[in-house]
């Protein structure tokens, strides 16, 4: 019995061992590797498609986009940026049957979810993109960036 | 012709998944640490280095238990990993996230009750060939032919 709980231990501990090193070394050769000991770099600093918030408040200010929350209703009614249609991810052929209309295709849509490692915008973005509206983006600061820059926020029903 | 006993099939099926899952997740740490990221319960300083090794943890487990290699040791990580896969998906869903499982690399869909069966059915095949595996260990060794 021990010698099979040490052979257990030994065997477990050689496999992570060896497969953290070869990891490690492979993630600090290939370019696509990631820096360790720091947060992943925000999607908005490389990737057009997503806003950074002086973007998003800028648009949001100059009323130059339709803004969308894509959180469950919970989530929309406990805080969401005023103004912001309720588009929820997990009920958008309803929600979107609701508020559609208020789309159109010339229209810039700011989608926002929680925060950066929030992505149930990014599965609402191919549904808009089906729907004929090509000019999505995502603000990856979400309403919980919103809310810790000091920017207004509603609490409440849909409007 | 004898069949191979029941956890050694499990073994090998188990197997095959971890090295896709982990062929299909190597070499994209950035998407797969959003992915862990999204389901917040690790640190976010914590994300980078998870996503770096668990898809080789996965690659190496899958092959010395299709490989009959430390069969012990590769049964007991999968086990652990199926249950670290099976209790952040469901610690997600109870706080209302949805992030994506991340299981499968870019044909990842969000968590909901498909990937928590899967997960399940790899801690179930992993706990299966754990106990083959320990049983197999405290046998005694086969007759010599000699």
């Amino acid at each position: 019995m021990t010698a099979r709980v040490g052979r257990l231990l030994a065997e477990s501990a050689a496999i992570l061992a060896l497969s953290a090193l070869w990891g490690l070394g492979w993630n600090a050769v290939d370019p696509r590797g990631v820096a360790l000991g720091r947060p992943l770099p925000r999607r908005a600093e490389t990737d057009p498609r997503y806003l950074p918030h002086p973007r998003a408040r800028e648009l949001y200010f100059a009323s130059r986009a339709v803004f969308a929350d894509v959180r469950s209703r919970s989530g929309y009614e406990r805080g969401h940026i005023p103004g912001a249609l309720h588009l929820p991810a997990e009920a958008f052929a309803e929600a979107f049957g609701r508020v559609g209309t208020r789309f159109r295709p010339e229209d810039k849509i700011v989608l926002y979810c929680d925060g950066p490692s929030c992505t149930l915008a990014d599965s609402v973005v191919p549904k808009l993109l089906a729907a004929g509206f090509h000019r999505v983006r995502i603000y990856e600061g979400g309403i919980e960036e919103w809310a810790a820059r000091g920017e207004q926020v509603r609490v409440g029903e849909a409007e | 012709m004898t069949r191979p006993p029941m956890p050694r099939l499990v073994a090998g099926a188990l197997g095959l998944t971890l090295v896709a899952a982990g062929v299909l997740k190597a070499g994209r740490p950035l998407d797969l640490g959003r992915v862990i990221e999204a389901y917040r319960i690790l640190p976010a300083l914590a994300a980078p280095a998870v996503a770096a090794v668990l898809p080789w943890i996965e690659v190496a487990c899958g092959a010395l238990l299709v490989g009959g290699k430390l069969r012990l040791g590769a049964a007991a990580v999968a086990a652990a990993l199926g249950l670290a896969f099976l209790s952040s998906g469901l610690a997600a869903l109870a706080r209302g996230l949805h992030p994506l499982c991340g299981c499968f690399g870019k044909y990842s869909v969000e968590i909901g009750a498909a990937t928590i069966a899967i997960e399940a059915a790899l801690l179930a095949a992993a706990a299966v060939t754990l106990v083959g595996e320990w049983r197999r260990a405290g046998a005694p060794p086969p007759p010599s032919s000699h």
